[in-house]
């Protein structure tokens, strides 16, 4: 935090810990608040970043706060990258100070409780956030409690990496300390989860740093379902970069993961033991815990939303974006949460102007590499229909197969062009 | 070509009613092609201030995979040639950021002798002119000036061509020298 917010948040914890903000904090936010309305965004990822950019862009009268619990934020898009030591994590690193600058307020904290009803927001260290609309991205929650074996302390054994940060660099240390000729596991999830090719993506860079300093070694994938995104682009991928060497245990194969042994470093399916050096663990996922924690979701672990404004339809002023949404076949990209952002920005602008909010498309571009020079990628398009989120018909492509170099050469770097210029309309 | 473009404008007259949500759609190529069309990613292009004739025409060229891209004529081909044509417009009207490069000086020298001789013609000397079907360069980034110029030099793109007049031009240059021509033009503003 630098000193300029520590100044502006000093003197907000000062009104809040009176206990009576709306009087003390001064007329004229009030009057600015009761005229043009409070948005509070709770989430710094793409989603909620995307979300505060666009409220600012569309009404800078508009008194926009962001909670983030962390001062640095590490972009999951890339971090495959990391992990495959081609790449380095502070590449990825952004933050919220941009937005500060704009005159957005950005509180680093933890939200432990959201108040539907009085409209207000209470963070770990103490303070009230009250809103005229929420926008909530808190991302995912990793559901280590549907996994047998996986007590706490699991990720520090079996690194998710799904989270982009250090959990990154352990899985980067583990899988550089490897023997040649070890195996490295990545299990794939009960569908839907972040980065649905993301495992697959993760098994090729792996396979990648293994084929040139641990040649040996061996990928296997245990894979809850029995198709992947991407598959022909995937296997065509693997049999040219690294024939022989990822191996593919679909859920129908003995892929589906029951239980995980830390102590004897195994994932345990539903066929087989299997042990290994090196294990990416990552658990089924459901909508971030403070979404649970209201009320917001759903018996799908999501939160479900109007597929227009992305309003809970749970709880009235409050707009899931991101991960957390429960979009049925929309997959969980960061595109799609920047995509949400911009939709609950605009929704919540119209709502508090007193405006019809506009019916929104969400767009979806998603490159993967299986090699620093070799991308593919999928886009799609998806918009409200019959009260969900559905796929226009026809929109939903992938790159093609059997393509030249040229084209897996430059859709790699497109791919590095599409991460600066989302993570600046996030972050910058 | 000329009786589209014809029916386009009378369709943009038509649809100035759907400008906010043309400003909707547009807004959903920003995290490509960065807000309002003013890339920061080395490879992807400005789009923001770019001709707006040849924004259109390179679309539906890409919609109708007759110009090869990556993704973009996949997610166009749902889109109304009027809708692009707005969105053309859209973009077109917005202010040209050059692309932030630093110049590295002997690139920017060899790379001004290669213009002379192969772009300086249609594009103007540093890549500044725009005409009826010409993209502004100056200030485009170079790594998107260098991948859409291997179309015409990489021995691996088999596809269409786009322009028979650039693959004339530009089909026999070495790869140093696209780079180096891509870094002039990019750096200039």
């Amino acid at each position: 935090m630098t000193g300029a917010h520590m100044n502006r948040w000093t003197r907000r914890s000062f009104l809040g810990a009176l206990g009576a903000g709306a009087l003390l904090s001064g007329a004229p936010m009030v009057a600015r608040g009761a005229a043009k309305g409070r948005v509070v965004i709770v989430g710094g990822g793409f989603g909620g970043a995307i979300a505060a950019r666009y409220v600012g862009m569309a009404d800078p009268a508009i008194e926009v706060t962001i909670i983030e619990r962390s001062p640095q934020y590490f972009t999951c898009p890339f971090s495959n990258k990391v992990v495959a030591g081609i790449m380095e994590l502070d590449a990825l690193r952004y933050d919220l100070k941009a937005h500060a600058a704009r005159g957005v307020r950005v509180a680093y904290d933890d939200v432990v409780a959201i108040d539907p009803a009085k409209r207000s927001v209470a963070t770990a260290g103490g303070k009230q956030f009250a809103y005229d609309r929420l926008i909530l991205a808190p991302g995912v929650e990793l559901d280590y409690a549907a996994v047998e074996g996986a007590t706490a302390g699991v990720e520090t054994v079996m690194p998710h990496a799904w989270k982009a940060g250090e959990q990154t660099l352990l899985l980067r240390k583990q899988i550089e300390a490897m023997k040649d000729g070890g195996v490295f596991i990545i299990t794939v999830p009960r569908r839907p989860y972040r980065c649905p090719p993301g495992p697959y993506e993760r098994a090729a860079l792996a396979a990648h740093y293994f084929k040139r300093h641990k040649p040996k070694s061996k990928v296997i994938i245990l894979d809850d379902d029995n198709t992947m995104p991407k598959q022909s682009l995937f296997l065509e991928s693997w049999n040219k970069l690294y024939p022989g060497m990822i191996d593919w245990v679909t859920g129908n194969n003995g892929g589906k993961m029951e239980r995980v042994d830390i102590k004897r470093r195994m994932v345990i399916t539903t066929d087989a033991d299997f042990p290994a050096d090196v294990i990416s663990f990552v658990p089924p996922q459901k909508a971030g815990a403070i979404a649970q924690k209201t009320g917001l979701t759903d018996v799908s672990g999501w939160c479900p939303v109007d597929p227009v404004t992305l309003e809970s339809t749970r709880h009235k002023n409050i707009h899931i974006v991101g991960d957390a949404a429960f979009t049925d076949g929309v997959p969980k990209s960061a595109h799609i949460a920047g995509a949400m952002g911009r939709t609950a920005a605009r929704a919540v602008v119209a709502l508090l102007q007193g405006k019809t909010p506009p019916s929104p498309q969400y767009v979806n571009t998603c490159y993967t590499l299986a090699a620093p020079d070799y991308g593919f990628s999928i886009a799609g398009i998806y918009e409200p229909k019959g009260g969900v989120i559905a796929m226009v018909p026809n929109s939903v492509t992938v790159s093609p197969t059997g393509a030249p170099e040229y084209m897996r050469r430059t859709e790699a770097e497109f791919a590095y062009g599409w991460l600066r210029n989302i993570a600046a309309e996030a972050f910058l | 070509m000329h009786h589209k473009v014809a029916a386009f404008a009378f369709c943009v007259a038509a649809g100035v009613a759907q400008a906010a949500d043309i400003a909707g759609l547009a807004a959903t190529c920003h995290s490509c092609h960065g807000i309002d069309g003013a890339s920061v990613g080395p490879t992807m292009p400005s789009i923001a201030g770019q001709n707006e004739n040849y924004l259109r025409h390179v679309m539906i060229e890409q919609k109708h995979d007759q110009r090869y891209s990556s993704i973009m004529g996949r997610l166009l081909r749902t889109y109304s040639d009027e809708e692009i044509a707005l969105m053309a417009r859209h973009f077109a009207a917005k202010p040209w950021v050059p692309a932030a490069v630093d110049a590295d000086m002997r690139l920017v020298n060899r790379g001004r002798q290669v213009a002379q001789k192969t772009c300086q013609r249609c594009h103007g000397a540093t890549g500044e002119r725009v005409a009826e079907g010409t993209p502004r360069l100056a200030g485009q980034w170079p790594g998107y000036l260098v991948i859409e110029s291997m179309k015409y030099t990489d021995p691996t793109f088999h596809r269409n061509k786009p322009s028979e007049r650039m693959a004339e031009r530009v089909g026999n240059l070495a790869v140093e020298d696209v780079q180096a021509v891509a870094h002039f033009l990019g750096t200039r503003k």
